[in-house]
């Protein structure tokens, strides 16, 4: 797995480290300028934005014959899967640990001019549902219609996370306690169950 | 002999193909060098590609140091390294990235000797592989995996597409290799010269099925090709033939014995017969 979580962790490295360049610039901004939106937007696209790029560095592998080459090395094909949603885990908590960290920030900085900090709660809630789901739904579907089709993975599980994530996200208007629990509850159990499937189809894949 | 690989009556259809492979069945024993010989598409990647569990097998058997490698058989992927034609690794990692990730699959991983065959093939550990040109991609390959210490390399077109310098420096480098006697190589390529610098045994594919499987000293000292007329060939015992051809106003027949067709033919030219001759007069051909 060692092995595994290093080829992951570089693959994804090599966009992200663009990615969080950007999110650092905006970052900063969202810390000097206390403006509610700003940092709504900075929450959502910190926490998505860093499991999209986990989730495309699955495709760019195959750009070589590096996917095939993994198989032929002493790794079991459901720890290679297992790996993906570990990475995709981990790189939702990265966006969601830098979001935060702005958050408070900026919270130190000029207390808090909006609503109520519970406000920006369920924001967290949301871009972690998204994630969650796009993981769950990607990941599999990339096995499924194949590697060289990353982009249109990628924007479908992208609609549909959103999609449902939203849906839920009405729930939390109504009631917000069990509404958040619901948002990632029903994500992570999404996301868990995703993991044998995906295994499940990729056992059965050949390259 | 003991066998470090064995193919038994390998068989995989492809449905949306016409394509099938067809009752493989051969070994490569321990110490040996098996060359796979074939034209593209002729199954030589597919049955490599069973072979490593990349592609699963309809029927038949495949043994690996005696025994058949299942997915969670990792301990017996240890002892193998693999080089496929093209691009192996992503081009984003430099040669030092390679040897830290590779660190972390195999056990017995050696950065101090990838390191040395990165200086001895001249590849530099800290530049990305994108700005490899494809001969140092290859050897950046080949050292990958030489690197976790394997006993059988599995080769599939990896001189292809490197010049002849380079490619001598290579067939070198898995002549040592073989140099312990646990050590074996399986090299597909349609380069047959190649084959006949290093191979000890070589295997004909075509169309999905094996023609031929012969040792390297049988086709040196025993194969040849008659040039016959027309009368001469009509004089040939079918029998003695493997296959003919007609080229022009010349019939050249292939036979597995040099000696009893220059005692039983004597008024006709007997050649030495080349790798290349032979695999063309095997596809090509019509057998008797």
């Amino acid at each position: 797995m060692k092995g595994l979580f290093k080829n992951n962790f570089f693959a994804v490295w090599l966009n992200a480290k663009i990615f969080l360049v950007f999110m650092l610039a905006m970052g900063i901004l969202v810390i000097m300028l206390p403006a509610q939106t700003l940092q709504m937007y900075f929450i959502m696209i910190g926490i998505v934005g860093f499991s999209i790029n986990a989730a495309n560095a699955i495709g760019s592998e195959f750009s070589s014959k590096w996917g095939k080459y993994k198989l032929t090395l002493p790794v079991k094909r459901t720890e290679i899967v297992k790996s993906l949603f570990l990475s995709q885990l981990l790189w939702t908590f990265m966006g969601v640990l830098l979001a935060g960290m702005v958050t408070v920030l900026s919270y130190l900085l000029h207390r808090f001019p909006f609503e109520q900090l519970t406000a920006l709660f369920p924001l967290f809630v949301l871009g972690i549902s998204i994630s969650l789901f796009m993981g769950a739904i990607f990941i599999p579907l990339i096995y499924l219609a194949g590697e060289d089709k990353t982009i249109v993975c990628l924007v479908i599980s992208l609609i549909c996370a959103v999609g449902i994530a939203a849906m839920l996200f009405n729930i939390t208007d109504i009631s917000p306690l069990p509404g958040t629990a619901i948002m990632i509850g029903g994500s992570l159990l999404l996301f868990l169950l995703s993991c044998p499937f995906a295994v499940c189809i990729f056992k059965r894949k050949e390259y | 002999m003991e066998n470090i690989l064995e193919l038994q009556s390998v068989c995989k259809k492809f449905p949306k193909s016409d394509f099938s492979l067809d009752n493989i069945t051969f070994s490569l024993p321990y110490g040996a060098i098996l060359g796979f010989v074939g034209e593209n598409g002729a199954g030589k990647t597919t049955t490599i590609g069973c072979i490593l569990n990349t592609i699963s097998k309809d029927s038949g058997t495949i043994k690996l140091f005696g025994r058949a490698m299942l997915d969670q058989d990792t301990g017996l992927r240890e002892k193998i390294g693999v080089v496929y034609d093209g691009d192996n690794f992503p081009n984003y990692w430099t040669a030092g990235q390679l040897s830290q990730i590779m660190d972390g699959f195999y056990k017995q991983w050696d950065p101090s000797l990838f390191m040395k065959y990165l200086e001895e093939f001249r590849l530099p550990a800290r530049q990305k592989i994108k700005h490899f040109s494809r001969g140092m991609a290859m050897k950046l390959a080949i050292a990958a995996a030489l690197s976790h210490h394997p006993q059988l390399l599995i080769l599939d077109e990896a001189t292809s597409g490197l010049d002849p310098a380079l490619r001598e420096e290579m067939l070198d480098v898995f002549l040592d290799f073989v140099q312990e006697e646990n050590h074996s190589i399986l090299l597909s390529s349609h380069i047959t010269s190649d084959l006949e610098k290093i191979a000890d045994y070589i295997a004909f594919i075509h169309n999905g099925k094996l023609i031929k499987m012969v040792s390297k000293n049988e086709l040196v000292y025993h194969y040849a090709v008659m040039r016959c007329k027309e009368s001469q060939f009509l004089e040939i015992d079918a029998d003695d033939m493997i296959t003919w051809r007609r080229r022009d106003y010349q019939i050249d027949v292939l036979v597995s014995d040099r000696k009893e067709a220059q005692r039983k033919y004597k008024n006709v030219v007997i050649d030495h017969v080349s790798v290349d001759e032979i695999f063309l007069m095997l596809v090509k051909g019509e057998r008797p």
